[in-house]
């Protein structure tokens, strides 16, 4: 069965490769565009603020409250079009600060996959995230809890079909129909449940801090 | 005798009284000179050019080869005869310290300026020449040299009580074997001494300081005597002088001396730079030195005798005339070395024409001759640049330029989403220097700096930087042929860079001033942000330079730059410099 499932998340990630390519599942994952003082592709809640990085002008959006977070919505993307989910960071997180990247896939309100972020300088941190096997759409969120300094440069999404090894993650209360990630057969009304992510690669180069 | 001698010169020791080994005269004893020189003329009298000058070449000769100490030669220019007077009388003083201790003295008077029969002409006095004559022979000294170069300065000798001694064998001694009053007058009590443009000194001194030095050194036995140095003055003094629109000047000498030996006056081999002139060369020798192309020696050099020259360590171009060509070469005395003169390493200025019968192909007759001609033309050029040297460079170059991949700098570009190409790029470098030393170049130089794109791929946003140079430069070369032909050379510079990056950055605007919820603003203005940097930089490099023509010729060149130009907002500098690989044209002037 494993292996029937693994080949059909292939084809799946095959046809949604040959459907969609390997955009970025994020609009302006480098925080280029900017609306006043708040990045137009994204929601806010909470305080941010828009400063520099490596150079003046080259903007990163900087979590300032406890509960700030930003959120996109992505409603082109499907499970038959992206299977398989390439992250890229660039941040700021310091040690004892709590950030937490988050999936939304049916944009409900519920999260389906939260995971905090690791302490960074400045590097570039990629790592991959197996999708259900049903969706409709994703909220691709990141959220401050608590105090800290979190500061955000890029957050790219990129469809990377074939290369997730980690199970689905698990979507519960799909609608009628949707099909189950237990059987991927007709979809019935049996909640499926638990979630899962691949491993996240962490680079080793070093820290770099924005001049004060 | 000479054990009182002995005692006095080890007490003269403990007292620090002797005379410097260096500074020990030929034939012994102690000697103070004075030497004048007036360029000033009297009424009636124009100025001389070279008197007070001559009197420099004199105090050179005196110090280095007649064992003077420089403190004990006095330099009087355009005095009065008070002036003179005085100091004839510090003369004395010291002269007769000596003499009360017991001491040989010698005492040396050379007077270049105007006169006549009756007197020395200085400034707006007179001195009578009986009254310098008497204030000399009333010097203790054990032996006084007077020589003369002026006007009718053979009224100075006495026409009584004057004579020439007739035994003047030469023998090395320590102790004066002779005292008494020897006088040399440039020209009789009837004729004009004159001063040669072309020699910058006068002719009779001219020509006794080149016997001193070695020309007049008839028997070879490294010291030049009185009587050596008298005929070699006389003789080419008269020689020089016949061919003048004034006329002859016969060089006079009268001695009133006491004794057996002719007076040794300098010591060339014992000289601390030296030429010699080997055994085979014949014709008339030109040493002349470099760059004022001053007359340094003249001789008629027959074959079979080398001739040993004293001369002051530095740069000289030696010309030798024979009967069919004449050959020059420039070449280097150092200190503490005697140097043969090789004809091997001077080119010949003119070729013979000669007479040639072709047999054959005429054609290639005509391109040897135009290959001769071609060489007479060179090797005439390189003579007539003998001596000279480069003045002004100009260096034009191009190369590729590697560049540092993996800096910080870099790294943190990539980083953040921007990729771009590290391969190799086209370089300029542009210079102009002047050679002030035989070894050494300074200059001004050009270099333009490595300039990169790196694009963001998933916004099509840049960021590139690049950056120019301008460093001043030493350069230190040596020379491996004629006329700089082929140099090797090291180079260092340093100076500033201006260096500039340019980011792609989207202008934070809202042209809606109230915007609708439902709208979805996807202005995205675009504005390119310049930051520049001055910073210092500089470069170390090293290379060849290739010079097939006088004017022109090729340099290759490898260059490392340090050149830090740009920083981030991180603090991560980037070099914009590194390994530099130019070739390009060079260009040159003559001084």
């Amino acid at each position: 069965m494993r292996r029937a499932m693994s080949t059909w998340h292939l084809c799946i990630a095959l046809s949604g490769l040959a459907a969609c390519g390997s955009a970025d599942l994020i609009r302006d994952p480098a925080l280029e565009r900017w609306c006043g003082s708040q990045p137009c592709e994204w929601q806010v809640e909470g305080s941010v603020q828009r400063v520099g990085t490596w150079h003046t002008d080259d903007y990163a959006l900087q979590l300032l409250s406890d509960d700030a977070r930003i959120w996109q919505d992505n409603g082109t993307a499907t499970s038959e079009s992206s299977r398989c989910f390439e992250f890229g960071m660039v941040a700021q997180i310091d040690r004892d600060t709590r950030v937490f990247l988050e999936l939304d896939f049916l944009a409900d309100g519920s999260v389906e996959f939260s995971q905090r972020l690791p302490p960074s300088r400045w590097e570039r941190l990629t790592f991959r995230i197996t999708a259900p096997t049903w969706y409709r759409g994703v909220r691709f969120s990141l959220r401050k809890d608590g105090p800290g300094r979190a500061i955000l440069a890029e957050l790219s999404a990129l469809n990377a079909p074939g290369t997730c090894t980690a199970p689905p993650i698990e979507l519960h209360d799909r609608p009628a129909r949707a099909t189950c990630s237990t059987d991927g057969a007709r979809a019935s009304a049996s909640p499926c449940r638990g979630f899962g992510w691949s491993a996240i690669s962490w680079p080793t180069s070093r820290a770099r801090t924005p001049r004060q | 005798m000479k054990l009182a001698y002995g005692l006095g010169l080890l007490l003269a020791s403990c007292l620090g009284l002797v005379v410097p080994a260096s500074a020990q005269l030929p034939s012994g004893g102690e000697g103070y000179a004075l030497l004048v020189g007036s360029n000033v003329g009297g009424p009636g009298q124009a100025d001389l050019r070279y008197a007070e000058s001559d009197t420099e070449r004199v105090w050179e000769v005196l110090t280095s080869l007649g064992g003077y100490a420089h403190d004990r030669v006095e330099r009087l220019l355009h005095p009065t005869a008070a002036q003179l007077v005085a100091a004839l009388e510090r003369v004395r003083e010291r002269v007769a310290t000596l003499s009360q201790r017991g001491e040989q003295s010698r005492f040396f008077f050379y007077y270049s300026g105007h006169a006549r029969a009756d007197g020395l002409n200085l400034v707006d006095s007179q001195l009578p020449l009986h009254e310098l004559r008497a204030r000399i022979e009333a010097l203790p000294a054990t032996l006084s040299i007077v020589v003369l170069d002026a006007c009718q300065s053979g009224a100075f000798s006495r026409p009584k009580g004057a004579s020439r001694a007739t035994d003047f064998s030469f023998n090395s001694v320590e102790r004066l074997n002779t005292a008494g009053i020897a006088v040399i007058a440039s020209s009789n009590e009837r004729e004009l001494s004159q001063e040669s443009d072309a020699l910058h000194s006068s002719y009779f001194t001219h020509h006794w300081l080149v016997g001193l030095r070695g020309g007049g050194d008839h028997n070879h036995d490294g010291r030049v005597t009185l009587s050596e140095a008298y005929q070699y003055a006389y003789n080419h003094t008269l020689a020089t002088t016949a061919e003048t629109a004034v006329g002859e000047q016969h060089v006079t000498l009268e001695t009133n001396l006491r004794g057996q030996d002719d007076v040794p006056l300098t010591q060339p081999a014992a000289a601390r730079a030296r030429l010699r002139v080997p055994a085979e060369v014949e014709g008339r020798v030109l040493v002349q030195t470099l760059p004022s192309w001053s007359v340094m020696a003249e001789l008629d050099k027959p074959r079979g005798e080398s001739v040993l020259l004293a001369l002051p360590v530095g740069d000289y171009a030696v010309t030798l005339r024979r009967a069919e060509h004449v050959s020059r070469c420039s070449l280097r005395l150092q200190d503490e070395t005697e140097l043969l003169l090789d004809l091997r390493h001077c080119p010949v200025l003119e070729l013979r024409a000669a007479e040639v019968k072709v047999k054959g192909d005429l054609r290639q007759s005509e391109r040897t001759n135009r290959r001769s001609e071609r060489l007479a033309r060179r090797l005439a050029e390189e003579a007539a640049d003998a001596g000279k040297d480069e003045r002004f460079v100009l260096e034009l170059g191009m190369g590729a330029g590697l560049t540092h991949e993996h800096t910080d700098y870099v790294d943190t570009v990539r980083t953040f989403g921007f990729e771009g190409s590290d391969a190799p790029q086209l370089r300029f470098a542009a210079s102009l220097g002047y050679r002030i030393f035989p070894h050494l170049v300074l200059g001004l130089g050009y270099y333009d700096l490595e300039a990169r794109t790196y694009l963001r791929a998933f916004s099509l946003r840049d960021f590139s930087w690049a950056g120019h140079a301008l460093n001043a430069y030493a350069q230190a070369d040596m020379s491996l042929g004629r006329r700089r032909s082929f140099n090797l050379f090291v180079k260092f510079g340093a100076g500033a860079s201006l260096a500039w990056t340019e980011l792609d950055a989207t202008q934070s605007t809202s042209p809606f001033p109230d915007q609708s919820a439902s709208l979805e603003n996807t202005t995205t203005a675009q504005k390119v942000v310049t930051q520049r940097y001055l910073r210092p930089c500089g470069f170390v490099a090293a290379g060849i330079q290739i010079m097939p023509g006088r004017y022109a010729g090729f340099f290759a060149e490898v260059r490392y730059v340090l050149a830090p130009a740009i920083h981030n907002e991180f603090g991560e500098y980037h070099d914009l410099g590194g390994t530099n690989f130019l070739f390009g044209v060079r260009a040159r002037t003559w001084e």
